[in-house]
């Protein structure tokens, strides 16, 4: 009988445990083995074993290590500055006050909208010459700036609008941890005479810390494998000012066609930053444990 | 019953034989008809234009034509990944001409030598290869050329890329010139002459955007007397030329409008046609943009490119159709592109903004009317000593290195001279791992 469940549930499982093989895990075996090799695309003949030489290659490329920098400017910037405006709005919100349904509805907007989209739509926004923004800035009387083309400027473009358009789903995520806090215990801080400040810090935030912890890791890994908007906004400039480590790796895989180098940055990327998603929930979960 | 037994076999032939002809005329006229084509296609308003014509190609010959747009952001490594893996996803493609050499090289693209020759495919008055201009950077090469690409035609010269110099005609009046600018020195006395920014109107107008400053710098390299390569394949754009064509560039982008670094073609025409710019040394086709609600439209004309005293040498480029070795439908594609650039077909996509290499256009009054660019002597002094940026496989590449660090020196992060010697250094260790 036990036996007969066994193979019931294989019959069931089987299917799509060899679908994520096939999609998965074949492509992922791929890819390592690529980075052991020596492949130009477009070049026949060109595919040899070279065994570290990729992953070395990594270390000692400056462009790489150039665009390893911008990416944590890049992301650090983009974390703090959404989690802080998407909490501070989600605690607007759970007052209810009237309109909020509507506002909220508005507010998830962007979310929803393709990363080309957002692009593009932003690149026009941003444009010095006829954009919204360089026109509100000579109406107010200040000069018009080049959003997409002045080092240091170009990548707080990039921030502002990964910030517009995902600080709603941080917003969201953090209203629905509000709204799921219970009512005795803030009742109960309230009862015991703490004011609405130290209501959120003592009780509330504790409360949702979990699901904020979540957002921050959806918001980091994406962040990581930006490069949609750098593509269609800066295309890496100026002077490789926005080349994050995503873009740059774009071009080695699709620019100059080095698809062992590629696979090898690729996968020494993905293994950072899945480093460095344990590290942030070991550190989470030992300070939930203290 | 013997006659009527004849009678009826008699009958019988005879319709066989009617059907059989009739069969016979169908393929003839419209051989294929009911089959659809697929055109992957720069998306650009070039593109647009043929969109709209394809109905009357199929009213005419039965054959579909479906488009799939391509940003030219991504379309090389798009057609670059569609072509190594094989698949019949494009019947037609139109790209731009600086990938054909490897295209072509790593036979990814159709020789349409033997197409050009068939009378069924091809109507007598094409008139392929004299009757069109820039042949050879369209995929026209001959044999023992000079870059060592395969000898076949790998492509039908497209869209026009050619590149005069505009200008404001009231503005250079207000500015006290009688005559357009002849010498690079003139181009920037003229542009911070005509620039007034406060007025809206800016001395210069150029596309900056990395991927594009390549090609746009590439014509004030030549001019200077400075080039990518020597004859080895050795870069030598960093050249005391070289740096002098980046300086110049540069002067004349802080006379530009803010912002070109991240201009593309389209953002380039559409300042100057909306009076935001007195002069833009660029693409001929300019003109067709944004003429509905231009304001200056009778208020600017078209010269040669200026000159160091040598020739004047200036960017030859543009659009070339060509058939992936893996079409499904080859003919069939072969047919709309030599439909759509027959005589006819290539006048009305001029004049609806998809300009033709097509030599008989240039003397159209109606091109004429609406073109500057073709007036008087200008495609002369322009087209025949125009040059093309190095017709080798490995350009894409090569153009990324040098985009990257051009884009460092227009941004102000490095010198003229540091930007171009660091790309010379990358360019010259790809190039040795290239083989060369």
């Amino acid at each position: 009988m036990i036996k007969a469940d066994k193979k019931s549930i294989l019959y069931f499982v089987g299917p799509a445990l060899v679908l994520m093989l096939v999609v998965a895990i074949g492509p992922l075996l791929y890819s390592v083995f690529l980075s052991f090799h020596n492949w130009n695309l477009a070049k026949a003949h060109s595919f040899q074993f070279v065994g570290l030489a990729n992953y070395l290659s990594f270390f000692v490329d400056p462009t790489i290590w150039h665009s390893v920098g911008r990416t944590i400017i890049y992301v650090g910037a983009c974390m703090v500055l959404e989690v802080a405006l998407g909490l501070g709005i989600a605690f607007l919100f759970d007052t209810n006050f009237r309109g909020e349904s509507w506002i909220r509805a508005i507010l998830i907007l962007p979310m929803v909208m393709s990363e080309v989209v957002v692009g593009l739509i932003w690149r026009w926004i941003y444009n010095a010459e006829y954009g919204i923004l360089n026109y509100f800035l000579q109406v107010l009387g200040f000069e018009r700036l080049s959003w997409l083309t002045t080092p240091g400027l170009a990548m707080t473009s990039l921030v502002i609008t990964d910030v517009w358009q995902w600080t709603p789903l941080v917003f969201l995520v953090c209203l629905a941890g509000l709204k799921s806090v219970p009512q005795d215990s803030i009742e109960a801080a309230r009862l015991d005479g703490a004011n609405w400040l130290q209501v959120q810090w003592h009780v509330t935030l504790p409360a949702i810390k979990p699901i904020i912890v979540s957002v921050v890791l959806l918001r980091l890994i994406d962040c990581f494998r930006f490069v949609d908007k750098v593509f269609i906004m800066t295309y890496g400039g100026p002077a490789n000012d926005t080349a994050l480590l995503g873009f740059r790796i774009y071009i080695y895989g699709f620019k100059y066609f080095e698809i062992g180098q590629t696979a090898a940055y690729s996968l020494i990327y993905v293994a950072a930053i899945t480093v460095l998603v344990r590290i942030l929930i070991r550190s989470f979960n030992s300070k939930a444990v203290a | 019953m013997k006659n009527s037994l004849i009678f009826a076999a008699a009958f019988a032939a005879s319709v066989c034989a009617g059907s059989t002809a009739f069969a016979q005329d169908k393929p003839q006229d419209r051989p294929y008809d009911g089959v659809t084509i697929h055109v992957g296609t720069q998306s650009s308003q070039w593109a647009d234009v043929f969109k709209k014509m394809a109905p009357e190609f199929t009213k005419e010959t039965g054959i579909k034509v479906e488009f799939e747009d391509i940003s030219f952001d991504v379309m090389y490594e798009k057609l670059k990944t569609t072509f190594i893996g094989g698949a019949p996803t494009y019947d037609l493609v139109w790209y731009d001409t600086m990938w054909t050499p490897e295209f072509s090289k790593s036979g990814w693209i159709r020789d349409l030598t033997p197409y050009l020759s068939d009378p069924k495919l091809t109507p007598a008055n094409f008139g392929y290869p004299n009757a069109f201009y820039a042949t050879e950077i369209s995929g026209g090469y001959a044999k023992d050329n000079a870059w060592k690409l395969p000898a076949g035609t790998y492509g039908i010269p497209w869209i026009a890329g050619f590149n005069p110099l505009y200008y404001r005609t009231d503005l250079l009046k207000k500015a006290g010139f009688d005559k357009p600018p002849a010498t690079m020195d003139d181009l920037l006395k003229y542009a911070k002459a005509m620039n007034d920014p406060k007025d809206g109107v800016y001395g210069y107008v150029m596309s900056a955007k990395q991927p594009r400053i390549v090609y746009d710098w590439s014509g004030y390299l030549w001019t200077y007397g400075g080039d990518f390569f020597d004859k080895n394949f050795k870069p030598i754009f960093n050249s005391p030329q070289g740096v002098k064509a980046l300086e110049t560039y540069i002067a004349l982008g802080k006379l530009s409008p803010p912002g070109v670094g991240a201009y593309h073609i389209t953002e380039e025409w559409t300042s100057f046609m909306q009076g935001h710019a007195a002069m833009a040394w660029t693409f001929q086709d300019l003109a067709s943009v944004a003429r509905k609600d231009s304001k200056i439209i009778d208020k600017f004309e078209c010269a040669p490119p200026v000159s160091e005293g040598g020739p004047r040498v200036s960017l030859l480029a543009g659009i070339t159709a060509s058939i992936p070795t893996s079409a499904a439908n080859p003919q069939a594609a072969y047919l709309f592109a030599v439909w759509a650039q027959s005589a006819e077909r290539a006048k009305a996509a001029t004049l609806q903004g998809a300009m033709s290499w097509r030599k008989s256009i240039y003397n159209d009054p109606d091109v004429q009317a609406m073109y500057p660019s073709v007036r008087n002597d200008i495609p002369a002094k322009t087209i025949e000593t125009a040059r093309p940026v190095p017709l080798i496989p490995e350009w894409a590449a090569v153009d990324q290195i040098i985009g990257e660090q051009l884009s460092a020196a227009f941004a102000g992060t490095k010198t003229p001279k540091a930007a171009l010697d660091e790309a010379a250094t990358r360019v010259a260790s790809y190039m040795k791992d290239a083989g060369y």
